[in-house]
């Protein structure tokens, strides 16, 4: 017993010292090579379907956990069918935050960090072009698996949010997470009276300047990839969603 | 004895349906169910649109939230403080209405008890109460989902809140039986006036502004009403809301029931006591 916790306590130690070693050297590692294989892993997913489960988590919302099938098409098509209303992100389906890449970035690596009980690499991104949304985004990505763990950025629309990617115990060969959560600010969202027609209905609780965060949480199962889905599949169909 | 109550009460509710002002809450419910679903189906989207915008940045929705459950929640709301008025002119008429014709004299020349004509009008009412809020509920519900069918149902109170569409049916159901059981308080009052006077407008004209004035009065939030809000029964009429809040807040919901209960006993006592001992004259 007291053999375990000494060789945790040195292990710790190692780890801690690879960790600030590394660091040290943080100026002179190019991420560029790392992000070009995240990009490259997911570029081998042109599409595919998953039974999702969906958990939304807002101070003035109450949603019961829905249940759907979602359709993923490069670069940016998604559509859930279910029964009955869902709410997804707007941004952060596709996995990769393509919008990131797409445009000229500059990437710094920062440090190493255990992240989710996983040693990760921390790199910064900044998108150069003045019209881009996203300002900054940090980035969490596995050393030894090179897939994102977490993601965390902040938007001129929609203020900073973070994604955080859960990967399955048994990897699927594109490694597609198990779990997305993602974590965003809905401060500027507000009630407006009078929806209902009903002058006697309570008021919206009162917020007060404290910013508000929403969490959503999708688990993914059931992935069929590169299965070929036709374009105008994602095309805005009403009835088709409510099946 | 039992049969002969029933008669009467049969009797009653022939005068009611016989009178023209009877079909007037029927007319009104009809026209206003059918011209908010038209106008939801014309300008549905933008209303709701209105309601999810701040929504709308952060999220994407998936499936249709103009339904028929929304469009049913839509019409309760709006209806449930006018329907009162359409009672009153019915029951506000019940008694002072015979009196003022004359005929309750007649009435009282028959074998029976001033109580069981009392009990007769009042159960006769309580059936007419029900035939409103059935067929506010059957045309409601019938025309929402015929027009836009089922889906979730969205509900904005202090928060949001989304029903799936199998859990909507039955609050939409019970909101609808708490209806009934708040007109049922409104009848038994406007026949309760009914009985103080001859004629029979004064009574319909005196429970609209006693509704009017409570409901004013429950809905300004000033410390000096505060205490007076539990004695006034416009404070529990619209605790059918409640059935539209995960979770249901069934205390709430029995402690409005327990109150219109108690309003219905105490007018019908009222009446009943002030009838046995009133000159009839007409």
């Amino acid at each position: 017993m007291r053999f375990k916790i000494i060789s945790l306590f040195i292990f710790s130690i190692f780890v801690q010292i690879v960790l600030n070693v590394t660091s040290i050297f943080a100026q002179d590692y190019n991420p560029q090579p790392l992000l070009d294989s995240v990009k490259n892993k997911f570029n081998k997913v042109n599409d595919y379907t998953a039974d999702i489960k969906i958990k939304v988590n807002v101070s003035f919302l109450k949603i019961p956990v829905k249940e759907g099938k979602l359709y993923f098409k490069k670069p940016d098509k998604v559509k859930l069918v279910s029964k009955g209303f869902a709410m997804l992100p707007k941004r952060g389906m596709n996995f990769t935050f393509n919008e990131l890449f797409e445009k000229k970035y500059n990437a710094i690596f920062v440090k190493n960090e255990i992240c989710n009980k996983v040693i990760t690499y921390v790199i910064k991104i900044i998108p150069l072009d003045d019209a881009a949304d996203i300002l900054l985004a940090t980035l969490w990505i596995d050393r030894k698996t090179q897939t994102i763990i977490k993601i965390d950025a902040i938007s001129k629309s929609n203020g900073s949010f973070v994604t955080s990617f859960n990967y399955p115990h048994q990897p699927n060969p594109f490694n597609l997470p198990s779990e997305l959560i993602f974590t965003f600010d809905v401060t500027k969202a507000t009630l407006p009276m009078g929806v209902t027609g009903d002058f006697d209905a309570e008021k919206p609780k009162s917020k007060d300047n404290k910013p508000q965060k929403a969490t959503l949480s999708i688990s993914y199962s059931n992935y069929e990839v590169n299965k070929g889905i036709t374009d105008s599949f994602f095309k805005d169909d009403k009835k088709e969603s409510q099946k | 004895m039992n049969l002969l109550f029933l008669k009467l009460v049969q009797i009653e509710l022939m005068k009611i349906f016989r009178k023209g002002r009877s079909y007037i809450g029927f007319g009104a419910i009809a026209f206003i169910v059918i011209v908010i679903q038209i106008a939801l189906y014309v300008d549905g989207e933008s209303y709701l649109d209105l309601g999810t915008q701040s929504l709308k940045e952060s999220f994407t929705f998936q499936g249709n939230l103009l339904n028929g459950y929304l469009s049913v929640y839509i019409i309760l709301s709006s209806l449930w403080v006018h329907i009162p008025f359409l009672i009153a002119l019915v029951a506000g008429d019940l008694i002072a209405g015979e009196a003022s014709a004359g005929t309750l004299r007649i009435l009282l020349f028959r074998p029976i008890s001033r109580t069981q004509v009392i009990l007769a009008k009042f159960s006769a009412i309580l059936i007419y109460v029900f035939a409103i809020v059935v067929f506010m509920a059957v045309l409601s519900i019938g025309t929402g989902l015929l027009i836009f069918g089922e889906g979730d149902l969205f509900v904005m109170k202090d928060m949001i809140y989304i029903f799936e569409s199998t859990d909507s049916l039955w609050r939409i159901l019970a909101s609808y039986a708490f209806s009934f059981l708040s007109m049922s308080m409104v009848a038994s009052l406007a026949f309760m006036l009914s009985s103080f006077v001859d004629s029979s407008q004064g009574p319909t004209i005196m429970t609209m502004s006693i509704i009017i004035v409570f409901m004013i009065i429950s809905s300004v939030d000033f410390s000096i009403f505060r205490a007076i809000k539990p004695f006034m029964f416009t404070s529990y009429m619209g605790a059918w809301r409640e059935f539209f809040t995960d979770p249901v807040d069934w205390q709430k919901i029995y402690k409005a029931i327990i109150a219109l209960l108690m309003h219905i006993t105490l007018f019908l006592g009222i009446t009943t006591l002030y009838f046995r001992k009133k000159d009839i004259l007409t």
